[in-house]
């Protein structure tokens, strides 16, 4: 279980958080909330990207693995050097696996895929790195009722924590966790 | 004048000295914009004495360095000289304005600095080195023929222009100015060839 207790942070004047509390279960939950709230912001200070003004998170995840929800893949790159290039030890098989299964050609080029391809690419590239837990930023944006159930069957498989926002409620009943309301 | 072995001799040394220095004005540019954009201290130095040396005219350049090295080095100097500036501005503008997004997608991921440096920051800027290439190469062929026209070293394109003058021999004047213009045509001609097959090969 992950403790986060009195977290504060603000970006310049704009205070997003003020003694947040609350508790992660251990297979992970999912942050709820409208738009402009802090659920993007709440998921980086729990991963390490962000540091909080104050506050507590207990433990901290050793090697978090990140799905962003722009995809920040790297444009220069084709599809399967995107997913390998975050983990050397892998192995190129272990990535052709999760392509496979996601269902994207490896040798497309970042240019060629569509919005949903994007998205199901950098969850391959999650996959692929091997954290110790997965933040998942609305993961299934762009993808239709199909590969969304195609993604979470993957993300379940892991047998692995994780936490995701999203603004659709059956997605967290899709992936069977415990929903956060901030 | 093509028939004559000394035009070929003049030309072609000429063309040795000038992509001699632009070579390594590229590579003093690039380490140069490495070292500047990653280090704050080096910046502090270096960039403000590169800001100088854009703004210095050619001329007051060339007459410094003959009185510092043979007339024959003076041409590849201020070839790599006017391609320092070029190359160093346009990659520090493109190392400062990497995405942040992708860099911090980098952090998330582990990537070690030189992994940054190799997986984002170089591929990123690779459009503005292309053009600083391209840009730069021009100033090099005439910087570097205004050089040898100021040194007269012994084989050079920018001698035989001079003693075209000397002599008065307008139609010996026109043609070294055509030469002039049909090797730098050729020559970016050639760049862009390389750089598109060099870009192909880093995409396959």
């Amino acid at each position: 279980m992950m403790r986060i207790e009195d977290l504060s942070f603000r970006y310049g004047d704009k205070q997003i958080f003020s003694d947040l509390s609350l508790v992660i279960p251990d297979d992970g939950a999912c942050i709820m909330g409208p738009s402009g709230r802090g659920k993007t912001t709440l998921l980086f200070l729990i991963g390490g990207l962000l540091i909080p003004e104050k506050g507590i998170i207990e433990p901290k995840p050793q090697r978090p693995a990140f799905v962003f929800q722009e995809d920040r893949l790297l444009p220069w790159y084709p599809v399967l050097k995107n997913v390998t290039v975050v983990n050397k030890n892998a192995g190129e098989e272990r990535a052709l696996q999760i392509l496979d299964a996601l269902e994207i050609p490896p040798d497309m080029k970042t240019d060629e895929l569509s919005g949903g391809m994007k998205r199901r690419v950098a969850l391959a590239r999650a996959l692929y790195y091997e954290g110790d837990m997965l933040f998942l930023d609305e993961p299934f944006k762009g993808l239709d009722a199909i590969l969304r159930e195609m993604a979470a069957g993957l993300i379940l498989r892991e047998h692995k924590p994780f936490i995701i926002t999203t603004h659709q409620m059956e997605e967290a009943e899709m992936l069977k966790i415990p929903v956060i309301d901030i | 004048m093509v028939t004559d072995v000394d035009f070929w001799r003049a030309t072609g040394t000429t063309l040795l000295r000038v992509l001699t220095g632009y070579l390594f004005g590229i590579i003093a540019g690039t380490v140069l914009s490495l070292i500047t954009s990653f280090s704050k201290i080096t910046d502090t130095f270096i960039s403000p004495v590169i800001r100088i040396v854009r703004a210095t005219p050619v001329a007051s350049f060339i007459i410094l360095a003959l009185l510092w090295m043979g007339k024959s080095n003076v041409p590849v100097f201020m070839s790599m000289l006017m391609v320092v500036p070029v190359i160093w501005g346009n990659l520090s503008e493109e190392f400062a304005s990497t995405d942040k997004d992708l860099l911090q997608m980098g952090r998330a991921y582990g990537f070690t600095k030189l992994e940054q440096l190799r997986h984002i920051y170089i591929p990123s800027a690779v459009p503005g080195f292309r053009a600083a290439t391209l840009t730069s190469l021009g100033l090099a062929w005439k910087s570097g023929i205004a050089a040898e026209v100021l040194c007269q070293p012994k084989y050079a394109i920018g001698s035989d222009l001079y003693y075209s003058k000397i002599y008065l021999e307008t139609p010996s004047l026109f043609a070294w100015t055509a030469v002039v213009i049909i090797m730098s045509y050729i020559l970016e001609k050639l760049i862009r060839h390389i750089i598109t097959v060099f870009e192909g090969r880093k995409v396959s």
